[in-house]
């Protein structure tokens, strides 16, 4: 299914599957696992973890376009997608670095302009231990889903994600 | 143990400070402060969500599970929990030797866990306080600061990680969830490909392990006095030994030193920890604060982590990590060295162990065989415990008839260590923060001492949206809020 000058796409998801709607990272995981395999999809490589760390740099392959996907505790529903800039974030005793700290990771140690990043998030609404997703983050989770495939699927996903970004603030000034 | 601001007299006339980072759901901290008109703080705490959650949550599970699922406890030590609840359920299984090949593979499992966590600690969150100093523009105090000035360092600790990572990787088949432990033993052996793989980075990891040594130690004499002093406490120390005395993290016997460097117990099998150790509750947090039963709850409590452990141990069994060890032994003279920073010197000591103990178990032709599991005479309890990278870790089930966990007792490091991370930013308050105005650089001080510890303060939830810290001042009495410091996800500081 892979087409030629099809652009790489790097795909970060992380989260707790024992801990309510933090699971949608990991149930996106197996679905875009699952689409890959089916369709024995080259250009995609997708990066499983508990949460962003420094050595992930490392995972950023030339030329590619990275989209982290991980759940939302506030925001738009169904999902929201936004671009990453790089940015020097701080943390406070956590062992986690955001989408954007990571970038600036990249562009410091690689010495070389970030490559076109985006998170994706789905809207989350209960993180509590032990609980199952909400009726409204499986939800959200399908429509997460149907965008996925054209995304997994497309020739140019960074024009796709951009078209995205744009028709949600039109749709947010209408 | 100086109560003195544990519990303040007359706490409605004081003004209260929240540490707050808010943004975890569970395993989240947050520090109290109550000062007085003068800025004299007179109650300090540090409350500490815990994991009691997450044995009850373990409730009803069959015990060949646990292994799995008790990863899903921290985003940083899983493969910890996973171990010490493997050994747990070894006993389960009536398993109390493994085969050789499995017992290597575990180890090895261990180190490259330790490796990664420790190296993560010191170059990622640590570092920055001591390259830049702990009341340093905010913009620079951290890991892209670190990378900014320190290039080669800080990649150093970006690749001392990422291989650590690859040794779980290998064993566990995946980054994360992965599964290396089953009852009895390991559920595959390392391939010989695998192995080779691994081999061709030792020596670098090795090199890289030694500078990490150096550059602790270093930052820590840089400014010898200050550092020996900040949050510095005279405390026991409890850890795992070897059977010979040496230093493992894997297994071993219980000791405890008191202060002056003196055995107070040796040789303790772990499996009698709950008449050695208890835990005291208070009414202000969730979180324990466990204490030697026979020394009472005054004098009773330790510290255990990378200091515990290389103030504890007779000799560490690799050759350039003994040198280290003797270097900090002989800087603390008679005693065991007590400084909290010193904690990052011990904890980069570990690596360049972990580095050294991966080298050698990749060269053991046994890190390759195939006999992988005993079986054994199914029991109705097991205790697990580990010395994972952040100190003593106990996981302790029991299972009823029905091969389902019937009750679960988890103490983690961070839980030994509350009454001496609580100590320790007291000691902060009156060495820094008394009298001066209360600001996001005289607070980093709470925080630099906290870090010491490498307290799990995060799990594994990471939701986007939440602001990782809030500070506020309000009037004891009344609630009134009287002002209010918070810091953006973006790093922007409001007032």
């Amino acid at each position: 299914m892979d087409k030629i000058g099809q652009q790489t796409l790097n795909l970060f998801t992380w989260g707790n599957p024992s801990r309510g709607d933090d699971a949608i990272g990991p149930a996106l995981h197996q679905f875009i696992k699952q689409f890959i395999t089916r369709f024995a999809l080259q250009h995609i490589q997708l990066i499983e973890d508990f949460q962003l760390q420094p050595e992930h740099v490392c995972d950023i392959t030339d030329n590619a376009c990275v989209v982290f996907i991980d759940a939302r505790y506030q925001g738009e529903s169904p999902f929201q997608i936004e671009a990453v800039s790089a940015n020097n974030e701080l943390g406070y005793t956590t062992h986690a670095l955001s989408p954007a700290a990571l970038m600036a990771i990249y562009a410091q140690t690689q010495n070389k302009p970030c490559p076109p990043a985006f998170l994706f998030s789905v809207r989350g609404y209960s993180f509590e231990l032990g609980a199952p997703l909400s009726k409204q983050a499986q939800v959200n989770i399908t429509l997460a889903t149907q965008f996925l495939k054209e995304l997994l699927s497309c020739q140019n996903p960074r024009q796709l994600l951009q078209q995205a970004i744009l028709s949600a603030k039109d749709k947010e000034n209408a | 143990m100086d109560h003195s601001l544990d519990t303040a007299e007359n706490s409605e006339n004081l003004k209260r400070f929240v540490i707050e980072p808010v943004s975890r759901v569970e395993g989240h901290g947050k520090v109290t402060l109550l000062v007085d008109d003068n800025n004299q703080v007179q109650q300090c705490r540090l409350h500490i969500a815990e994991f009691r959650g997450f044995e009850r949550f373990i409730q009803g599970r069959p015990y060949w599970e646990i292994p799995i699922l008790v990863q899903r406890l921290c985003g940083i030590c899983p493969v910890s929990h996973h171990i010490a609840a493997g050994k747990a359920i070894d006993m389960i299984s009536g398993v109390t030797e493994l085969t050789e090949s499995a017992y290597k593979l575990r180890l090895l499992l261990h180190y490259g866990q330790t490796l990664q966590s420790h190296a993560l600690h010191f170059f990622h969150l640590s570092s920055p306080d001591f390259l830049f100093g702990f009341e340093s523009d905010l913009t620079n105090r951290n890991i892209v600061g670190v990378i900014q000035k320190h290039p080669e360092l800080a990649l150093q600790g970006v690749k001392l990680r990422k291989y650590g990572q690859e040794v779980i990787r290998v064993i566990c088949g995946k980054r994360i969830h992965g599964t290396g432990c089953i009852p009895g033993g390991m559920n595959k052996p390392l391939s010989r490909e695998d192995k080779h793989y691994l081999l061709g980075d030792t020596e670098q990891m090795v090199a890289w392990a030694e500078c990490a040594v150096k550059t602790a130690r270093d930052c820590y004499l840089a400014n010898e006095p200050f550092h020996k002093n900040f949050a510095g406490l005279r405390s026991n120390y409890l850890s795992l030994v070897g059977n010979n005395g040496e230093l493992d993290l894997y297994h071993g016997k219980l000791r405890l030193k008191d202060a002056n460097g003196n055995l107070l117990f040796d040789k303790k099998d772990y499996c009698d920890y709950q008449n050695l150790i208890q835990e005291e509750v208070k009414s202000w947090t969730y979180m324990k604060f466990p204490f030697i039963k026979t020394m009472g709850k005054e004098s009773g409590w330790y510290r255990t982590g990378p200091l515990a452990r290389v103030n504890n141990c007779d000799y560490i069994p690799t050759p350039l990590a003994e040198i280290a060890r003797q270097e900090f032994v002989a800087y603390g003279g008679k005693e065991p060295v007590h400084s909290t920073l010193a904690y990052h010197w011990a904890r980069m000591i570990e690596v360049l162990f972990s580095a050294e103990k991966i080298k050698q178990l990749l060269h053991d032709p046994m890190i390759t065989g195939t006999d992988l599991i005993v079986q054994g005479k199914r029991q109705s309890e097991g205790i697990g415990v580990v010395e994972a990278p952040r100190g003593t870790l106990f996981h302790h089930y029991q299972v009823g008839e029905d091969d389902l966990i019937t009750k679960a007792n988890l103490i983690v490091a961070t839980t030994h260590n509350n009454t001496a991370l609580n100590e320790s930013i007291r000691m902060v308050c009156s060495q820094q923060i008394n009298g001066r105005e209360i600001s996001e650089k005289v607070l980093n001080n709470i925080e630099v001492a906290i870090r010491a510890y490498d307290p799990c303060l995060s799990c594994a939830t990471h939701a986007i949206g939440r602001m990782p810290l809030k500070v506020e001042m309000r009037h004891q009495q009344s609630g009134e809020l009287i002002n209010r410091l918070s810091k953006d996800i973006d790093g922007t500081l409001h007032r």
